[in-house]
């Protein structure tokens, strides 16, 4: 059962998170005390095993991942993943150490902020603008392969993935990672009819 | 009052103008995707008040700014983005031009009043 | 009865909560969507020192001022607002809150904000402290050990690749830790792309398994070992190494090896060329006499164990030295050279030949089954060596006398082997040369057996078979006899007179130099005193001396009593010493020379010019006269390089003072020429053969005669 967007809900969507990350990478900046960029240059909607695939390519065999659940109207996770050394780099710019080892437990920690802050401007950015109740859960940070990230409770075979390709602009260098958001199986047909509600109001 | 929407999210285009015409129903509005695109507009158009997203891919939106401005130096402007850092105000205030206002996204009748109020 | 029926669900619940507020070792604190202070637990009190009871109830930026408009206070109104949960991490966040710890060490936090909502669906939100303080601690060590480490790690390899040898460093298990530029570039190696690997990976296989093993030795001995080996660069070149390698240890353990390898592949080039020098003759690159026993002994070894012959071969070539003489030595070695590679036509390649003197070769056969095959062997030798040369547009002909010796049945051994063959040559040569002869026992032994040789003249001095002949010297600006040369020689009953070259060597090894030779300058120096005794003008004897004789002990003592006993002046005695003698060993010759000086002798240079002057030795030794050898002499008028080298060696005796002498002087033109280059004395047949003590006498009476002297010299 696929359901996909139209062109201009794909748009939507697109400018929904983009305006989600201005917001995150403003406030990452005033971290960083530097100019931050963040941007969605593009959005697919998948099913799970195309988004598999398609981050196993691009984000390599190790990567580092912030997730948070989003429960209300429609249940979705989200993702933040980028392969393990564009998140040391994103990290150590930040926290400004060039620490040449593994990720730390003290930089997992800041690594998982930095997600939050994107994940929670995402998450933010599209109640604000759909509307609707929902809960949040805090953001958790893993390393590992790309399927042991993706894993998530409950059967995903065949679900709809919006994945979102994300560009992370800090200090002259361009960092490119993703977030995917993983809608629970019966969640899509709620998450369109919202979409479709909000842009009727237009 | 006629009023030049640029933005390339039709979404964002779809917001303002919505927002728009709630606060001023007899406004006309018009569209532009692109800084080239509103270029591109017969000059006999000549819109009151132009919005504009900084943030556009291809042509450079301040550079678009500054050739919207000399096109039609008697619109007024004011500026919609979702990247309000400081380093990005400072470069619109180094622009030279009057801004009406510089808008954060996402847009609500709050934040439009900010336009208005300063027409 | 339990405590829930005591006390009742909710109280239970109640009490269970504020005990759990007060025990929670993490902060706590709830506050509502007005941001007022709910729920302050007992870790935050001790942390802040706010009691509960001032913090509940009141705004929490009242209680914490510092931290509106910050980070912590924008997540807070988003969790209150939005509903978002954050997370403030250590790294990024600098003591958001003002908590403490101990007297006055502001505490390290890990912050948690999570919004809920309440019984009656009103957002609020719980704040979570944690002390991450002693965890930052910790971090803050291991990243700097690790910028140490990296630090030690540049200065490491900073110091690998100011190595100008090839350095590396491997672990335990053979694999390669670090490699410095010398190395990548003789292997071909990114340095970056080294770690790792092992041997396999890197060298070809038997280059691997040499270099597993000296590891290998390493790590078990834990000892250094250093070998030289030849490597294969990686543009196929081979290079000879001196290579290193140590054992890292770190206590008694062995954490690693290091190694170093030397670029030796000159020394090596000398190495070679000097064991090229010790075991070939150079001119023609035949192995030498040392080398010829070496390979002769295997070969008769194998032979012994196949019981087949060897045949051994001694080439002599004929009247060389008059080829030499004509054509000139640049030419003799040409043909030399020549003669080599004809002889190399008439052998195979595991037969040996060597050059053994300088025209002399010796060529070893074998797997001889049968002696009648020499002959064929022995004429092919003859024809091919005999078969006319051209030497620098010139044809010249020489030919070889051949003499065979065969094992076992000439000799068991190589000296016994080369010996006869030797013997067998000899009578090639006196059966008209240009042939061979095959040993036979009983040959004439006209090398002059050195056994019987020694037994006769053992009891020659006895038997008054030695005498002394005298040669005059004459001054050539005044035309008198100064001086007279004693020569040994040797009247054998059996073999007639024999020159002292033919018996000195046997003098010299048996010993006998010691007693015969005192003889002679006893005999000298009292026929000096005679000749004074009977009225003839004065001149000085000249005897020669060995080097033996020289390394006496107490010879100058012992020299010291034989001229007083003899009643001469020491200044008559004139002791001659080759060239040769007197630069060996110069250093100590030097002091000798001095001893002998200072009783009074005159000391002379013999043969100058024949052995390796160094003219700064020359210089430091105490002597009156130099002696010219007689074959710069002998072609004076024919070879523009003996001429040259002749007034040479007489200015330099001039400029350091000495007196100096031509030997061999035979015709009118030598003697025009020394007297024109100022040469101050000369001897030779031209003015008097060796004559007998009597005869002598006589010629020392009636001098030169003037006239026929002015007519030669001008």
């Amino acid at each position: 059962m696929s359901i996909s967007l139209t062109e201009f809900e794909k748009d939507a969507l697109t400018e929904i998170f983009n305006i989600g990350m201005g917001r995150a990478a403003h406030s990452l900046s005033q971290m960083a005390n530097d100019e931050i960029t963040l941007a969605v240059p593009s959005l697919a909607v998948v099913t799970y095993e195309e988004a598999v695939s398609i981050l196993t390519k691009t984000a390599g065999d190790r990567v580092c991942s912030v997730t948070q659940r989003l429960l209300g109207e429609f249940n979705a996770d989200a993702i933040l993943i980028f392969p393990e050394n564009n998140s040391l780099s994103i990290v150590r710019l930040m926290v400004g150490d060039a620490y040449p080892g593994d990720l730390t437990e003290m930089e997992e920690e800041a690594l998982t902020e930095i997600g939050n802050i994107i994940l929670n401007a995402c998450f933010g950015t599209l109640i604000n603008i759909i509307g609707g109740d929902f809960d949040i859960s805090l953001p958790s940070a893993r390393t590992g392969a790309c399927e042991h990230i993706l894993e998530i409770e409950g059967n995903k075979s065949g679900e709809i993935v919006m994945l979102l390709y994300i560009d992370f602009i800090l200090k002259n260098r361009t960092i490119y990672g993703h977030v995917a958001i993983l809608l629970e199986g019966d969640s899509m047909p709620n998450f369109i009819l919202k979409i479709q509600e909000f842009l009727a109001t237009l | 009052m006629k009023v030049l929407i640029v933005d390339d999210s039709a979404l964002s285009r779809m917001m303002i103008k919505s927002l728009i015409l709630e606060k001023q129903p007899e406004c006309e509005t018009i569209e532009a995707a692109s800084g080239d695109e509103a270029l591109g507009i017969d000059i006999k158009e000549q819109p009151d008040l132009i919005t504009i997203d900084i943030n556009m891919p291809g042509m450079n939106s301040f550079d678009a700014a500054v050739q919207l401005h000399e096109k039609w130096p008697s619109a007024k402007m004011a500026v919609i983005t979702a990247n309000i850092q400081n380093s990005v105000r400072q470069k619109i205030q180094s622009l030279g031009i009057m801004f009406l206002a510089v808008v954060e996204k996402p847009v609500t009748a709050e934040r439009m009043n900010k336009i208005f109020n300063a027409l | 009865m339990d405590m829930a029926e005591l006390i009742g669900p909710a109280e239970l619940k109640v009490s269970l909560a504020t005990n759990i507020l007060k025990v929670l070792p993490v902060g706590l604190m709830v506050v509502d969507d007005q941001q007022t202070i709910l729920v302050w637990n007992q870790w935050m009190e001790n942390a802040s020192g706010i009691r509960e009871v001032h913090a509940v109830g009141k705004q929490f930026t009242s209680l914490f001022p510092d931290i509106q408009y910050g980070r912590l206070h924008t997540a807070l109104l988003n969790a209150l607002e939005n509903g978002c949960p954050s997370v403030l991490s250590n790294a990024l966040n600098n003591g958001p809150l003002p908590l403490f710890y101990g007297v006055k060490n502001l505490m390290e936090q890990s912050i948690h904000i999570v919004p809920f909502k309440n019984h009656a669906g009103e957002r609020c939100a719980l704040i979570q402290v944690m002390d991450v303080s002693s965890a930052r601690k910790r971090e803050d060590t291991i990243r700097k050990q690790a910028r140490v480490l990296d630090e030690i790690q540049q200065q490491q390899n900073a110091l690998l690749h100011s190595i100008p040898d090839i350095a590396w460093l491997k672990d335990v298990e053979g694999r390669y830790l670090a490699v410095n530029d010398k190395f990548s570039t003789v292997y071909g190696i990114d340095p970056a792309e080294i770690s790792g690997k092992k041997n396999s990976d890197i060298y070809p296989e038997v280059m691997a398994e040499q270099h597993e093993i000296t590891d290998r030795m390493v790590l078990d001995t834990a000892a250094e070992k250093r070998y030289d080996e030849s490597i294969v660069t990686s543009d196929g070149k081979t290079m000879w190494v001196e290579t290193v390698k140590v054992p890292i240890m770190k206590g008694d353990q062995i954490i690693g090896i290091a190694g170093v390898s030397r670029d030796i592949t000159e020394r090596k080039a000398s190495e070679e060329r000097i064991h090229f020098l010790a075991h070939y003759d150079v001119l023609t690159e035949l192995p030498n006499r040392f080398m010829l026993f070496e390979k002769l002994g295997k070969l008769l070894a194998v032979a012994r164990l196949e019981e087949t012959q060897v045949a051994v071969f001694f080439v002599d070539l004929d009247r060389f030295k008059f080829i030499n003489d004509t054509l000139g030595h640049t030419a003799g070695d040409t043909l030399l050279q020549m003669v080599a590679e004809r002889l190399k036509e008439c052998s195979r390649e595991v037969d040996i030949i060597a050059r053994v003197g300088g025209d002399e070769f010796v060529i070893a056969l074998s797997g001889i089954r049968d002696i009648k095959d020499t002959t064929a062997i022995a004429r092919k030798i003859l024809a091919v060596v005999g078969r006319p040369y051209n030497i620098h547009g010139e044809t010249v002909h020489v030919t070889p006398s051949l003499g065979i010796s065969f094992y076992p049945k000439d000799g068991l051994d190589t000296a016994a082997l080369i010996k006869n063959a030797d013997r067998a040559m000899y009578q090639a040569k006196k059966a008209g040369r240009n042939g061979y002869e095959f040993f036979r026992e009983g040959m004439d032994a006209i090398t002059l057996d050195q056994f019987s040789l020694e037994n006769s003249l053992r009891g020659a001095l006895e038997r008054e078979e030695l005498e002394l002949l005298y040669q005059s010297k004459v001054d050539l600006k005044t035309g008198d006899i100064v001086g007279a040369e004693a020569q040994l020689r040797w009247n054998h009953p059996k073999l007639g007179l024999i020159m002292p070259d033919r018996f000195i060597g046997i003098l010299e090894e048996s010993g006998l130099i010691g007693p015969i030779g005192e003889w002679v300058i006893a005999t000298a120096c009292a026929q000096n005193r005679k000749w004074q005794d009977q009225g003839l003008p004065q001149i000085s004897v000249a005897v020669n001396l060995s080097a033996i004789q020289l390394k006496q002990k107490h010879f100058v003592e012992r020299l010291a009593r034989v001229i007083d006993e003899a009643g001469l002046e020491a200044c008559l005695l004139d002791l001659e010493i080759t060239e040769s003698v007197i630069m060996h060993n110069a250093e100590s010759t030097i002091t000798l020379l001095q001893d002998l000086k200072d009783l009074g002798v005159k000391l002379s240079v013999d043969d100058f010019g024949t052995g390796y002057s160094s003219l700064s030795y020359l210089k430091r030794f105490p002597i009156d006269s130099l002696k010219i050898d007689q074959s710069f002499v002998r072609d004076l008028n024919s070879n523009t390089n003996d001429a040259a080298i002749t007034s040479t060696i007489i200015a330099i005796a001039k400029q350091l003072n000495l007196t100096v002498i031509a030997e061999g002087v035979e015709t009118i033109d030598q003697l025009r020429f020394l007297h024109s280059n100022e040469c101050d004395q000369i001897q030779g047949f031209y003015f008097s053969k060796p004559l007998s003590a009597d005869d002598f006498a006589e010629h020392l009476k009636n001098g030169i005669s003037r006239k026929s002297f002015q007519a030669a010299v001008h």
